[in-house]
């Protein structure tokens, strides 16, 4: 039983990150309605910048850090822009815009891994040297205490704009109607756009803290992005809570799943619950 | 300009471009190709070589493929029977993409011979080879099944010679309680656990638990917090690159102090420095000769399994010219028979090697330990 409190730290650990992930994700989804596939390759875009400009070319870590959730937004905004923007104006079908999606994720993958190589790397300059910190008898580290905090962070901070905000009023407006958006004067073509880029500086910056955490790779952002949609399906998918919620529950879920198992089946139970909760309540524990 | 018009000059432009990408790719500049060798006036033997100069073992695939290309200039071309040709394809140690570079290297290259590298692709490059009729030698692979068939082998230390030694030195040092990490989907992991496993059965060795991990996975929290406190004396780390350094700093960051140890997965990393004081037991030693001569040409010293590569070859250009009448290029039967009758073999390996029935080049397996953040072989 004295395995208890570190099966809850890894649990807790592992939804903070799949919330974040999940945050974008819906935040896209939740406006635009659209399954943002690409969104997932951002994560390495800001694991990868950062590496570049703090290992190197060795510029301060925090100016790395701000470069690399900037850098994942901008990219995030220019791929809205230059690929689902004129193929959302065509009114192309889901499906156009889903296999642009698959286009747009191979196509970064593929870049990130020409420019830096597709070898496993660490963002962290002193490997195995980081200040690790006893709770109840879990142990998390200083860049797990940091995910933890920035995911609620981030969380409380979309809630507020949301609520509090003509910006985030827009948003929920667009994601409730887009066509009545426009009517009464809403410019949705810049309101989707900065969508994508907070949702796109959210996933890199999601890329940057899995890198100082584990490690980077080019394709590291598919599977960030399957355990965030899962989240986001079992919260309820576009609710920005919801996600958060379905993360932290998807994190419990395989954690303690493999308890008495192997570890290999941790990736078979998040699915398994995905078809659970597909089949009997696709709508998510929060509608939207 | 017609709409027509402007089409017909995009499909003239497309059709260009693909012809500009075809030559390039043909002559080894696109595509991760590369070819060596000369044609003249003797008949010429494809040899073909898929390993990995992408991906995390890349610095494991480049050595290697420096140690064919040694043994390739150091043939005594006026001498021999044919000209020989050498063409490399990158894997990047994924078998989905050994499966591709083994048929086109068969199918479109026409190579004569096969070598591959490592468990993982030798596993799928070993069927296609079987049913082309073409040789294969794996230089890498601890698992054995990779040699099946009748065209297939294996030129590295077996997982039952690495397991055998492995047993020795835990009863040498005392060492009676252990944990594996494993992965699941890699013949080679499961190759040394199962020989392992199969020595271990008349010794007072516990293997406490073994916890069998999928590649790409990143967290193994859980899967540590599962064994820590299990009482080992030892956790053995059968884990290729990056899961052997995430686990293992993930052991750390847990708080277990236990040392770690592995059969052949240390020398995966390129972070030797995780590992330091550790001991392990490896593929056989390269001679030193080979040493010598590798580090003089590249400015380097080989990786393991480098000796393996430069032997491989010299082996199937032994084959070749003991099959062949210099008129013709031998035909992958009499090739084969060739390889497979190999006896006493002299290499960067050491001398005397033979073929074994089971295709296999057996060679002894050596204890190492990171000193200093470089390997050391402490048991001959």
């Amino acid at each position: 039983m004295d395995i208890i409190p570190q099966l809850i730290v890894n649990s807790i650990i592992a939804g903070a990150i799949y919330s974040m992930v999940a945050l974008g994700f819906n935040l896209i989804y939740g406006t635009t309605k659209f399954f943002d596939l690409g969104y997932g390759a951002l994560a390495a875009v800001g694991g990868y910048t950062v590496f570049y400009f703090y290992k190197g070319i060795g510029l301060n870590l925090y100016i790395a850090i701000i470069l690399g959730i900037l850098i994942s937004g901008a990219i995030g905004l220019l791929i809205y822009r230059l690929v689902y923007a004129p193929l959302r104006a065509r009114k192309s079908s889901g499906m156009v815009l889903l296999v642009a999606a698959l286009g747009v994720m191979t196509a970064v993958q593929s870049i990130v891994a020409i420019l830096f190589t597709s070898q496993f790397q660490t963002l962290s300059r002193s490997a195995g040297s980081e200040a690790v910190y006893n709770i109840f008898g879990g142990v998390i580290t200083q860049t797990q205490l940091i995910i933890l905090v920035l995911g609620i962070v981030i969380m409380v901070a979309i809630g507020l704009m949301f609520r509090y905000t003509l910006f985030g009023k827009a948003i929920k407006a667009v994601g409730d109607d887009e066509e009545v958006s426009k009517i009464v004067g809403i410019n949705t073509v810049r309101v989707i756009g900065w969508v994508f880029f907070l949702g796109s500086a959210i996933a890199g910056l999601a890329g940057i803290l899995v890198g100082f955490d584990t490690g980077i790779e080019p394709t590291m952002g598919l599977s960030l992005l399957l355990k965030g949609v899962i989240a986001s399906i079992i919260g309820g998918i576009g609710n920005v809570y919801g996600g958060v919620l379905g993360a932290f529950l998807l994190g419990f879920i395989e954690n303690f799943g493999i308890w008495q198992i192997s570890g290999e089946w941790k990736d078979a139970i998040a699915f398994g619950v995905l078809i659970i909760f597909l089949l009997f309540r696709p709508q998510g524990i929060l509608r939207r | 300009m017609t709409k027509t018009t402007r089409i017909m000059l995009g499909v003239i432009g497309i059709v260009i471009l693909a012809s500009i990408i075809g030559i390039l790719a043909k002559s080894g500049g696109l595509l991760g190709v590369s070819h060596v060798g000369q044609t003249g006036s003797k008949p010429t033997v494809i040899i073909g070589v898929t390993l990995p100069l992408t991906g995390d073992v890349a610095m494991l695939g480049q050595s290697n493929k420096n140690a064919i290309e040694l043994a390739y200039s150091q043939l005594d071309k006026t001498n021999l029977k044919y000209d020989y040709k050498l063409v490399f394809e990158d894997d990047g140690f994924k078998p989905s993409i050994g499966a591709t570079t083994a048929n086109k290297l068969i199918s479109v290259d026409k190579v004569d011979a096969l070598i591959s590298f490592g468990s993982p692709v030798g596993n799928v490059v070993s069927p296609i080879a079987e049913a082309a009729g073409v040789p294969h030698i794996n230089d890498f692979a601890s698992d054995p099944h990779v040699a099946t068939g009748q065209y297939n082998y294996v030129d590295y230390t077996p997982a039952s010679e690495d397991a055998k030694l492995f047993v020795q030195e835990l009863q040498r040092r005392g060492i009676n309680k252990i944990v594996f990490f494993g992965q699941q989907d890699n013949p080679g992991s499961a190759a040394l656990i199962n020989a392992f496993l199969d020595g271990v059965k008349l010794t007072n060795i516990q293997v406490l638990s073994t916890q069998m991990i999928v590649t790409g996975t990143r967290d193994f929290r859980t899967e540590i917090s599962k064994v820590k406190n299990l009482g080992a004396n030892l956790y053995v780390l059968e884990l290729s690159s990056p899961e052997l350094e995430t686990v293992t700093k993930q052991l750390r960051t847990a708080g277990v102090k236990t040392p770690v140890s592995t059969m052949e997965t240390f020398e995966f990393s390129d972070q030797l420095s995780l590992f330091e004081g550790m001991w392990y037991v490896n593929c056989a030693d390269a001679a030193q000769w080979f040493v010598d001569l590798y580090t003089k040409t590249y400015g380097t010293a080989p990786k393991f399994g480098a000796a393996n590569g430069y032997d491989t070859l010299n082996m199937i250009v032994q084959s070749v010219e003991k099959a062949g009448d210099g008129i013709t290029v031998p035909k992958g039967t009499e090739i084969n028979a060739r390889i497979g009758s190999i006896k006493g073999f002299d290499g960067a390996l050491g001398t005397g090697m033979s073929m074994g029935s089971d295709h296999l080049v057996a060679s002894k397996a050596v204890v190492r330990m990171i000193k200093n953040g470089v390997p050391v072989t402490i048991t001959p």
